[in-house]
């Protein structure tokens, strides 16, 4: 009888309200043996929007109903289970919640399963402009390891900012543990040349280990050596850009007959290649793009030294697509502002409202001092990373987007 | 103007016959101040209710217009005929069936809406509502009378209000026979008893630091000899398990009254409901480019999913006005290519005359599949990134804006001259076969300077194996002579030049792309997962509906295969 009265007495006691799910980072990775092979990043805003970055690259926005649905998708709730708990949280019965459950499972399992399936024409997902949203932090952080280059490397190959002093393991630690609590899903260690550090694959290994997505921006040079070649795979690293310098006799002497890419790209690694035009090389890139393609590259990247080299790079990405070959861009690559889609876009900018821009909001760029530029070649400083508290950078960051 | 979703929902229980009430499912647009709720409750001599409100509402100035108020009621034994509404002692005419508040009206204000920054007074009543009186459990010659005025959700309403609320008891009702309830918290245990104009006991509970947004309950008992006793309900199974009301709310109630019982599940339900979020279906939007400008027609074709014979044909077309090929023989399709090829051929274009120079019909076949796949990968490669659906809309107007072109010029010179222009983007319209008859119906038609390279024979004789009529050599206004022909002619010619292409190189439209579409757009293959329950992945076999459902595929689906 007691708890009939405690139940009577509840009736009328309002209750604390339902809450949208407390802020965080939200990892799913599929197990070695799974035939996908798939990490989803999910950001839980303050607000209860959600943000789903999958494979590092398809970045979705969700709402606050798709944000929970899409946090039990990542933990692996059961769908009847999910469906309860959000009947019992949301104004919504149990039948509608299963049905909008699967039907989300559905659409990111398409959009997964067939990246050529137009998502807004066949998944009903709306479009949103690139970095158009407010989001907490962004989806990307490029860690300038070191200014160094490989000896009689071009010193065109690095940034031109000089810094004081390189950060310790532990201070690259403390800033990538940072990062991660912001919510920032994606690390690309580059430099100067990041193999140059020896700690190198203990930091990819760090940030695996919390749930980072890794890549690394290199000439390429160390990757021929298959220990260092092992011990990054090792520490998980999921992705490697080759800076390709054509023009530099010593890089291309030894990437030149593609043997060793073929090496390299056996491993469970993604490799793509960027290449820089100059008035110099711009007449062989069919052919490298060529060679590129033959060797088994899945991907590209393209810059100019020069904005009057956009006829020939337009040429060159066709060149790619008619090789089948995913072009990359907005990536800290030397000359990164000048990519074919960067040129097509601001072409199209007399006739089109969209103005894309992710500096300071689809990524940062981390000095191998700690000091946060909003991205390569932008002398801008924000903060520094191991100082600063990561509100006050956003806040300089969005100051700075203003 | 009506804000369907954005309305105020006042609330009367009685808990006679509760209501459970749904809350406004929409985003905060009012803001305001409840002053003052005054409301009277009329315990009829016949059993029924009747009910006076006055509601001082101070609008802010950030809310929306005040312009609607539904008001619950306890059940469902009422007339709208019976209501009366008034804003500042302004007659409400719209009175009319809440949607949005089961067993509620609706109060539209209309003109009378209370606009941002004022403030206004809602006077509303009703009368004769029915079976709301239930026996008193604790004594069976009394009646239970409970009441929970008005209240309006917090998104909606802040700040103290001022409510003050009476109770008249029905006619010859002594002062010493009733019993009050204990109040809500905040109010007066006891309230404050006298006799209205009418000589009727009154019970009145009043506190000025209520709000508009919490429930409260207020309830009386009398003698149940002064209603008919057809009005009064019977006790509900709650009073037969021996609930106590003392139990529920404490005090001095002296009696039960199990109408209170039948209230509380609902209330239950209300509470949790309250407790919750309001829920909007889940939603995905997807970071992406919009319009992928700078596609030739053949890509904007493999975008627009036009069939494979069309494609090709066109690339025919665009091969033949780059003077990279001619046509030898149009039955069977037979063309020779020009050495060495021009130097701004495209990919597609190459790969396609390599595939047209075979003679090995089987093998030809073959290499144009070949082809056909790498085009339409390469096309999904770049349009990777940018929005398929607005890429559609965009090149569907640039066809439409060439027909315009075409079909706004006046002479048959400008005609000619404009349709060579954008004769590859006219072929992007589905309807491109009829339309090309239409536009070129009547007149002639002034030949391109290439038109010899697809139709062989035409500008030499007027004999020979040409399926084409022969043209005819017609001056220009210039003075100078240039071959025509008939418009019908011209328009069967390039219409029969893609069924020539089927026919004679392809065959079936649906075979070759069936080839096509099964290495540019393969079923994903399942896994091991994919009857797997929880909320993990499945793999493949779900998503695409259709073979052509791709960025870059193109298909026969929309053509039929022609």
């Amino acid at each position: 009888m007691a708890n009939i009265i405690e139940f009577i007495k509840q009736a009328f006691v309002p209750g604390e309200a339902e809450k949208p799910l407390p802020t965080g980072v939200f990892h799913y990775i599929t197990p070695p043996d799974h035939p996908r092979n798939l990490r989803l990043h999910l950001r839980l805003e303050s607000d209860g929007r959600g943000l789903l970055i999958v494979n590092a690259s398809t970045v979705l926005h969700l709402n606050q109903t798709a944000a929970e649905f899409a946090y039990h998708i990542i933990r692996q709730t059961p769908k009847e289970d999910a469906a309860r708990v959000v009947q019992k949280r949301y104004q919504v019965s149990y039948t509608d919640a299963l049905r909008d459950f699967n039907q989300l499972q559905e659409q990111i399992d398409a959009l997964i399963d067939t990246p050529d399936l137009d998502p807004v024409t066949y998944l009903n997902i709306e479009r949103l402009s690139p970095y158009s949203d407010e989001i907490s932090a962004p989806y990307r952080l490029d860690c300038a390891l070191t200014y160094q280059v490989p000896p009689g490397a071009s010193p065109d190959v690095a940034p031109t900012k000089r810094v004081d002093r390189e950060l310790t393991t532990q201070e690259w630690q403390q800033i990538i543990a940072k990062a991660w609590q912001a919510g920032i899903p994606h690390l690309i260690f580059t430099g100067g040349e990041p193999t140059l550090r020896d700690d190198l694959p203990e930091l990819i290994s760090f940030a695996e280990e919390q749930g980072q997505v890794t890549g690394l921006l290199t000439d390429g040079l160390k990757l021929g050596d298959s220990n260092t070649l092992q011990a990054l795979l090792n520490a998980g690293l999921d992705h490697t850009m080759i800076v390709l310098h054509p023009e530099d006799e010593k890089n291309w002497k030894s990437l030149a007959n593609f043997s060793y890419w073929a090496e390299t790209m056996k491993e469970d690694l993604y490799v793509a290649v960027h290449l820089t035009m100059t008035t110099q090389n711009k007449d062989e890139f069919e052919t490298l793009i060529h060679k590129l393609a033959a060797a088994g590259i899945s991907a590209l990247s393209l810059s100019a030294a020069d904005p009057s080299l956009a006829p020939d790079l337009e040429k060159a990405q066709q060149s790619a697509y008619d090789h089948h070959l995913d072009l990359v861009w907005d990536i800290p690559v030397p000359y990164s502002q000048i990519n074919p889609i960067s040129l097509e876009l601001a072409k199209d900018a007399a006739d089109s409202t969209e103005v894309v821009n992710g500096a300071g909001i689809g990524w940062l760029y981390v000095e191998p001092d700690g000091d946060v530029l909003p991205g390569q070649g932008i002398d801008h400083v924000l903060g520094n990373l191991l100082t600063d508290q990561w509100s006050d950078i956003w806040k300089a960051v969005k100051d700075w987007r203003r | 103007m009506r804000k369907k979703l954005n309305r105020i929902t006042g609330f009367v229980l009685l808990l006679a016959a509760l209501t459970l009430i749904s809350a406004p499912v929409s985003a905060q647009t009012y803001a305001f101040t409840l002053e003052q709720e005054i409301i009277h409750v009329y315990w009829e001599s016949d059993g029924t209710l009747s009910l006076t409100y006055e509601l001082v509402m101070h609008n802010s100035n950030y809310g929306d217009p005040i312009d609607y108020v539904d008001i619950g009621m306890p059940n469902a034994n009422f007339s709208i005929s019976n209501a009366t509404a008034s804003v500042d002692g302004k007659p409400i005419n719209h009175l009319a069936a809440s949607p949005y508040v089961t067993n509620g009206i609706e109060i539209g204000l209309g003109s009378n809406a209370i606009q941002p920054g004022e403030t206004g007074t809602l006077q509303f009543s009703i009368t004769g509502i029915r079976d709301v009186l239930y026996q008193d459990s604790d004594d069976s010659d009394y009646v239970s009378a409970v009441f929970s005025p008005s209240w309006i959700d917090s998104e909606f309403v802040s700040g103290t209000t001022d409510i003050s609320i009476t109770y008249h008891l029905p006619p010859g009702v002594t002062p010493e026979e009733p019993r009050w309830h204990t109040p809500a918290a905040g109010f007066p245990e006891t309230p404050y008893a006298e006799l209205d104009p009418e000589g009727r006991v009154t019970y009145t509970w009043r506190n000025p630091n209520a709000n508009g947004y919490t429930q409260y309950l207020f309830g009386a008992s009398f003698p149940a000899s002064y209603v008919p006793a057809t009005a009064i309900s019977t006790p509900t199974f709650w009073e037969n398990i021996g609930i106590a009301p003392d139990d529920l709310i404490g005090g001095v109630c002296m009696c039960l009254f199990g109408s209170m019982f039948v209230a509380i599940p609902a209330l239950s339900i209300r509470n949790a409901q309250k407790r919750k979020m309001k829920y909007l279906p889940p939603k995905l939007a997807i970071e992406g480019h919009g319009i992928k400008r700078g596609l030739t027609a053949v890509e904007a074709a493999i975008v627009l999913e036009q069939p494979m014979d069309k494609i090709m044909t066109m690339i025919l077309f665009s091969t033949i006005k780059k003077g990279a090929a001619r046509v030898i023989s149009r039955d069977p399709l037979t063309i020779e290519t020009t050495d060495p090829l021009p130097e701004d051929l495209r990919a597609y274009e190459k790969t396609f005359l390599t595939a047209m120079t075979e003679t090995n019909k089987a093998k030809q076949k073959k290499d144009l599949q070949e082809a056909m796949v790498s085009l339409v990968r390469s096309v999904a490669k770049a349009m990777k990134g940018f929005s398929q659906r607005e890429t559609r809309n965009y090149y569907k107007k640039i066809t439409e804006a060439a027909w315009a072109q075409v079909e706004e010029t006046g002479t048959p010179e400008v005609k000619s001259e404009t349709y060579d222009k954008v004769m590859e983007w006219t072929m992007l319209d589905d309807d491109y076969d009829d339309r090309t008859r239409r536009v070129f119906r009547t007149g002639p038609v002034f030949l391109p300077t290439w038109w010899h390279h697809y139709s062989p024979g035409t500008m030499t004789s007027t004999s020979g194996p040409s399926k084409t009529a022969a043209p005819t050599m017609r001056p220009t206004p210039g003075g100078t002579s240039m071959p025509s022909l008939p418009g019908s002619e011209f328009a069967g010619s390039i219409v029969t030049g893609v069924q020539d292409f089927a026919t004679g190189v392809i065959g079936s439209v649906g075979a070759f792309t069936s080839g096509v579409t099964n290495r540019t757009n393969p079923i994903p293959k399942s896994s091991s997962s994919g009857s797997r329950s929880g909320g993990g992945f499945s793999s493949g076999g779900s998503s695409c509906a259709c073979a052509c459902a791709c960025a870059g595929c193109a298909c026969a689906c929309a053509g039929g295969g022609r």
